[in-house]
């Protein structure tokens, strides 16, 4: 009994002693548990989110920029929009629903979050004549919040079905 | 001076150091089951832990300067003092073989015994200097930490990633030589995704390829490259409207986990291209590719091409077979197997082996070789012979051997 209680004194004093040492190396992550916590960063409320998201098809549907900062997704759809006036394709969007599905963290202020969508798209290529769709599926999109704004910074097709609408011809 | 040797190489802070050890081991296991393995490597190496590396290091250094002069006398050949039989100590062994001290000489030569005549006995030694050799091998412990240290500051390591059929040149911070992949083969447990066995031909400088091995590296530059892993890479070919070639290159392709898209772009198209590589692929019941085992039979590529948000095409392609992407072609020209080649220069890693090698050897030595005495004198026509086997010495508290 005694040995058994000296053993335990001894590994106690030694976890204290390194653990210790430990945290005064390890202080950065250490201290998050003595600090108190900071309050959690805001997260942005569905409705904002989806409303930043029509936001967003509004804008490409009118080939402008998605928003004022130099997103990846903005400097993507500028590539899209040179791309199609080199080539003489001509297209329009037009965002008819968006239902917001799951919203998750993905890291520090930063969100992914699926939509289901249906769309209607016109698009003609040199040559050809104008043909309807309806783009219908799941997106993914990323957005970074930048103060209390929130930025599209990358929009992903997941699951998506492009039906020709009337026969393809444009009404 | 003494009292502080004493101090530092005592049984007592050996005992605490080793259990400081144990209850942290036992808090690295606990974290290894919540923390993924990189931070628990971290924690391993924090300097709490290397301090107290060093302090056992110091321990079994002063306890060798302590215990060697005791383990030298310990080691002086024994006389044993005429008259009882068995002398202390011994225990009467029956030697029905033996019928006088020629012939015992004879036999216990042959096992390796130093012999010599005591008056009318005689009396045979092997492994004398066991004691000793306990204490060499506690002397190399403290001498592995240096190496370590040597091996952590000097150690070079280079990876690269080498396709089947590709020829590296020297790249800075690698090997000064040209390194080839002939073939790479792996093979599987039960066509599973284990390895039972991943072998790869690699020439250096042009040289006949040489098979190597997980664990079987070849002599490069004075270092070893070995092989670490392998994966799959599809050839890709995209050219423009006008069939003009606009790039060509093999891309690593990602199988796990199953769904995962690599996702590739290519200059002067807004294009994105996600793709999906099956090496062995069948159709699922729903049409849709997937993969039957790992070796490269079938490949296909699943391609997704993306512009914008919209969805443009979606194919899957075999060896050969190209896509239409408003007005670029890609194509799938082939696939292969690359291999991920890590190349270690570390002269004090042999340092360290050849430490832990003499170390063994020592330890097995002691344990295997203990002191062992023969005493064998007439008797009636005969002999008798006594033995003493010495068991390694338990060192005391105060870092002296309990055997006087």
């Amino acid at each position: 009994m005694r040995f058994a209680l000296r053993v335990f004194g001894v590994l106690l004093a030694a976890t204290t002693f390194f653990m210790t040492l430990s945290m005064i190396e390890e202080w950065p992550v250490f201290r998050q548990l003595f600090a108190r916590a900071p309050p959690p960063s805001p997260q942005p409320d569905r409705s904002a989110i989806e409303r930043r998201m029509r936001e967003f098809n509004t804008a490409m549907a009118r080939d402008e920029r998605a928003a004022p900062e130099e997103s990846m997704a903005a400097a993507a759809l500028r590539e899209d929009q040179q791309f199609r006036v080199r080539r003489g394709i001509r297209q329009e969007l037009t965002l008819e629903e968006l239902t917001l599905g799951e919203v998750r963290p993905a890291g520090p202020r930063r969100i992914v979050a699926t939509t289901r969508e249906r769309s209607r798209l016109v698009i003609s290529r040199p040559g050809g004549v104008p043909r309807a769709y309806a783009v219908k599926g799941t997106w993914r999109y990323t957005l970074a919040m930048r103060g209390e704004a929130l930025e599209v910074v990358d929009v992903l097709p997941e699951e998506t079905d492009l039906e020709p609408l009337d026969d393809g011809k444009v009404q | 001076m003494r009292r502080v040797l004493g101090i530092l190489g005592s049984r007592r802070f050996a005992d605490l150091l080793l259990l400081s050890m144990a209850g942290w081991y036992a808090l690295l296991l606990a974290w290894s089951q919540t923390s993924p393995l990189a931070i628990v490597q971290r924690i391993g190496t924090m300097w709490a832990f290397r301090g107290l590396y060093a302090a056992l290091a110091v321990n079994l250094f002063a306890c060798f300067l302590i215990e060697l002069p005791r383990a030298l006398r310990r080691s002086a050949p024994r006389t044993v003092p005429p008259g009882e039989f068995p002398p202390p100590g011994h225990e009467e062994v029956a030697t029905p073989d033996w019928d006088g001290l020629d012939t015992a000489e004879v036999s216990l030569r042959r096992r390796a015994y130093r012999t010599r005549r005591e008056g009318v006995r005689l009396v045979a030694e092997r492994g004398r200097f066991a004691p000793v050799l306990g204490m060499l091998f506690h002397l190399i412990l403290p001498l592995l930490l240096p190496a370590a240290v040597l091996s952590l500051a000097n150690r070079q390591t280079f990876s690269m990633d080498v396709g089947e059929g590709e020829v590296v040149e020297p790249l800075p911070g690698g090997p000064r030589a040209r390194i080839g992949v002939e073939r790479i083969d792996p093979r599987y447990l039960g066509g599973e995704i284990y390895f039972t066995q991943l072998t790869a031909a690699v020439s250096v400088d042009g040289a006949p390829a040489r098979e190597i091995r997980i664990n079987d590296p070849v002599t490069v530059d004075g270092g070893d490259l070995r092989i670490v892993s392998m994966g799959f890479m599809p050839g890709l070919a995209i050219s423009d409207p006008d069939g003009a070639l606009l790039d060509r290159a093999f891309v690593k392709a990602g199988l796990f986990p199953p769904g995962t898209e690599a996702e590739l772009t290519f200059a002067g198209s807004p294009h994105r291209l996600l793709t999906s590589f099956y090496p062995d692929a069948e159709r699922g019941p729903d049409g849709e590719p997937r993969n039957a085992t790992l070796n490269l039979r079938r490949p296909l590529l699943k391609v997704r091409a993306v512009r914008g948000k919209l969805p443009i095409s979606t194919a899957v392609l075999s060896p050969g077979e190209s896509m239409e992407l408003e007005g670029f072609h890609l194509g799938l020209e082939e696939a292969r197997l690359w291999v991920k080649l890590e190349w270690v220069r570390d002269p004090s890693a042999h340092l360290a082996l050849w430490l832990c090698a003499a170390a063994l050897m020592l330890l097995g030595a002691k344990v295997f070789w203990p002191r062992t005495t023969w005493i064998v004198e007439e008797s009636d026509g005969g002999v008798r012979a006594a033995r003493r086997v010495e068991a390694p010495a338990a060192l005391s508290d105060e870092g002296g051997a309990d055997v006087p």
